[in-house]
């Protein structure tokens, strides 16, 4: 062999050896066929003994060319093994017998080593791209081989729970880190909410106190007026005791006249009789004497009676000065009155003001109220979500977070609620829907991941993790536009305010009582069924 | 070389520790089979040399199965499979199969190596025999190349179903008995 070896340094190698016997035999075998032919001439068992020694040593050149050829194979699969390629195989060794035992026991090694290597190969391979579930397989290897494929099985196995408890550590510190800073973000929120509730309440409640005042007064007022009124019923009744009498006073001097138009009737017949009886004067004079007696008797009931009708007219004078007293206080009184009423048209117009000042304050508040309720019911929802990732098992809280945009509070008060019309051509009210329901879209798709094999899948986890932090971003779009609906509507609220107040001026005078009452409670009954949504 | 073979229905089962093994060359013609081989299928060593590895393939065999198997080894991936097989006798023989490519020290695929253990009978019997008549189903209503699409397509949506990749689902099926 041209090939130097390290060992057998001077000692041919087989084929060496075989190459020069074999020259060497058939050199001999022709030498002595020559010799004999030479010698003893030319034989037909000769030559066929010799022609069949011939055939005979071909085939065995042959045989021993194919044993040298497939030591060579084996020498070669046997070196390519042992610079790492186990691929090769020695194989057509039919009828090689021991040789063909020791190429086909060489191949079952190779089988099982290569199976071994590329068995461990594949499966650290896989355990380096982070999938644990390609464990060695050792069926069919037989003794330490296959144990030992057994044993780096339970290896990657251990690797494996331990690398699913590292992710699930990393995907809960994540989602919790994501949490916590939105949660914080959200309480500030929540807080700042109850404090501008605080400050508003306190308005409302300075409000009232000042609205009592002012109802205090109106009822001081009215107690004026109340008295006003029952001076003048007093005056007025001293006025028709008054007229009472000058009509019975009437009714005498009637009588009174009446006397002496009798009086002047007998007069009238006795200055008849008095004519006559003069006819006749003459023969009887004593006549007169009672006529003058009975003229004399006349005379004096007249004087009586005129005195009588003096002393009535000089009372009815001074009765109808007392009416005239009567009437001018009592005119005093109502001027009195008039104004009184007028102030507490006044005050009660301020009165109502001030009420719808106060609704619409208390609408406000209890606006604020119920979006702090309804952001709070969000803010509970990416709980149960995070909490719901964060279980293994299905609970109460995997079970809330299936409800659809539609179902949640946010969702009933948005498609449901009597309120939405208030806000229905508002921009911020239309903003809302979409990421409110992007919001319960990625909670659905992150809880559907976590069914999955996330634990070996880092694409997964990132996924989840992803779909959570587009849950946080859609959030903080619902969040701001849920303000932005507050802002709105206290703004549409003051304006409402400012609006009421400019024409109330000059209407509080045209405006009867009942009006402004009627007002003030309609406006309560708004505020207290649909002006907060709280009550349903 | 090898006649038309006339599948008979009689099963011929592995022992436990029966470890198959071929080689083929880049081109799929078998370069080495080991006497376990050709001890079940039958088949000298003669016959089986220099000839395509599909002379073996029983006709219950999907097209898609082959399909996959080659889309895997050409991405430089190895391949598991569950693989009815012909005798020279017209019996059959279903192996689970894990085929990976040759590679030599300068990282050229030299050929196919691929290893048979004995597959579990209640495993084949409840998810594989029926996912491969339903290939086979599909296969045989479609012409050409798209009908062994088609049964790719319903192979990967099986796959889909269980969650898993495929070899992944066919390793747990392998090694579980069960998805």
């Amino acid at each position: 062999m041209s090939t130097r070896n390290e060992t057998s340094h001077g000692i041919p190698f087989l084929r060496t050896q075989f190459v020069w016997g074999t020259v060497l035999s058939y050199i001999i075998i022709t030498l002595t066929f020559a010799y004999s032919t030479w010698r003893y001439g030319l034989d037909l068992w000769h030559v066929l003994g010799g022609a069949v020694v011939v055939v005979i040593m071909a085939l065995q050149v042959f045989q021993s060319l194919r044993v040298l050829e497939t030591l060579k194979r084996l020498h070669a699969t046997l070196n390519a093994s042992i610079k790492g390629e186990l691929h090769h195989r020695v194989n057509n060794t039919r009828g090689l017998g021991e040789l063909g035992k020791v190429a086909w026991d060489l191949n079952d090694l190779l089988d099982q080593v290569e199976s071994y290597f590329k068995e461990v190969d594949t499966a650290f391979g896989q355990v380096s791209q982070g999938n644990f579930d390609r464990p060695p397989l050792g069926a069919g290897l037989p003794g330490r081989m296959g144990s030992s494929l057994v044993s780096i099985g339970k290896s990657i196995e251990a690797m494996k729970e331990n690398e699913k408890l590292l992710n699930s550590n990393s995907l809960a510190s994540e989602l919790h880190r994501l949490n916590t800073s939105n949660l914080i973000k959200n309480l500030k929120k929540t807080q700042a909410d109850l404090t501008q509730i605080d400050t508003d309440s306190r308005e409302v409640g300075s409000q009232a106190s000042e609205n009592a005042q002012q109802a205090q007064r109106s009822l001081q007022s009215v107690e004026a007026i109340r008295h006003s009124i029952t001076d003048i019923a007093e005056t007025v009744g001293q006025v028709t005791d008054v007229v009472h009498t000058l009509s019975n006073d009437s009714k005498q001097v009637a009588e009174s006249l009446m006397t002496i138009k009798d009086i002047a009737d007998q007069t009238n017949l006795l200055a008849l009789n008095a004519s006559i009886e003069a006819a006749r004067a003459g023969e009887n004079g004593r006549g007169f004497a009672v006529v003058a007696d009975e003229v004399k008797g006349l005379s004096q009931r007249t004087k009586e009676a005129a005195e009588s009708v003096d002393q009535i007219l000089s009372g009815f004078s001074r009765r109808v000065e007392e009416v005239s007293a009567a009437s001018a206080r009592s005119q005093s009184v109502t001027q009195e009155m008039e104004q009184m009423v007028a102030e507490f048209e006044l005050q009660f117009n301020q009165l109502a003001s001030s009420s719808e000042h106060s609704a619409d304050q208390i609408e406000g508040v209890c606006t604020v109220i119920y979006h702090s309720l309804v952001k709070l019911d969000h803010v509970i929802y990416k709980q149960n979500g995070y909490v719901a990732l964060g279980e293994q098992d299905k609970g109460p809280e995997y079970e809330a977070v299936q409800v659809t945009h539609k179902g949640c509070r946010l969702g009933k008060w948005y498609y449901e609620s009597d309120e939405k019309d208030l806000y229905s051509s508002s921009h911020a009210y239309k903003a809302l829907e979409d990421p409110h329901a992007r919001v319960h879209s990625s909670v659905h798709r992150a809880l559907e991941l976590i069914d999955k094999n996330w634990q070996n899948d880092e694409s997964l986890r990132q996924r989840i993790v992803d779909e959570m932090r587009a849950t946080e971003e859609a959030s903080e779009e619902v969040m701001h536009w849920i303000d932005q609906m507050t802002d709105d509507r206290m703004k549409q609220l003051q304006l409402h305010q400012y609006q009421a107040q400019a024409p109330s001026q000059h209407q509080s005078s045209a405006r009867s009582k009942p009006d402004v009452l009627a007002q003030v409670n309609h406006q309560a009954q708004h505020q207290h069924h649909s002006g907060c949504g709280c009550s349903h | 070389m090898v006649n038309k073979i006339t599948p008979q229905n009689r099963e011929v089962v592995l022992h436990e520790d029966d470890f198959i093994v071929s080689k083929t060359c880049t081109k799929g013609k078998i370069t080495y089979c080991n006497r376990k081989f050709m001890a079940i299928s039958g088949f000298s060593e003669q016959q089986l040399l220099d000839q395509p590895h599909s002379m073996i393939r029983h006709p219950d065999m999907p097209k898609g199965v082959f399909r996959l198997m080659w889309q895997a080894l050409q991405q430089g991936n190895e391949f598991f499979g569950y693989v009815k097989n012909l005798c020279s006798d017209g019996s059959y023989y279903w192996v689970f199969a894990n085929v990976t490519p040759d590679i030599d020290q300068s990282g050229q695929v030299k050929g196919y190596y691929s290893v048979r253990r004995k597959p579990q009978p209640e495993t084949l019997k409840q998810y594989i025999i029926p996912l491969y008549q339903e290939m086979l189903a599909i296969e045989a209503r479609g012409q050409g190349a798209s009908a062994v699409d088609q049964s790719v397509a319903a192979l990967k949506q099986w796959v889909d179903s269980t969650d898993m990749q495929y070899c992944q689902a066919m390793m747990r099926l392998y090694q579980q008995g069960t998805l």
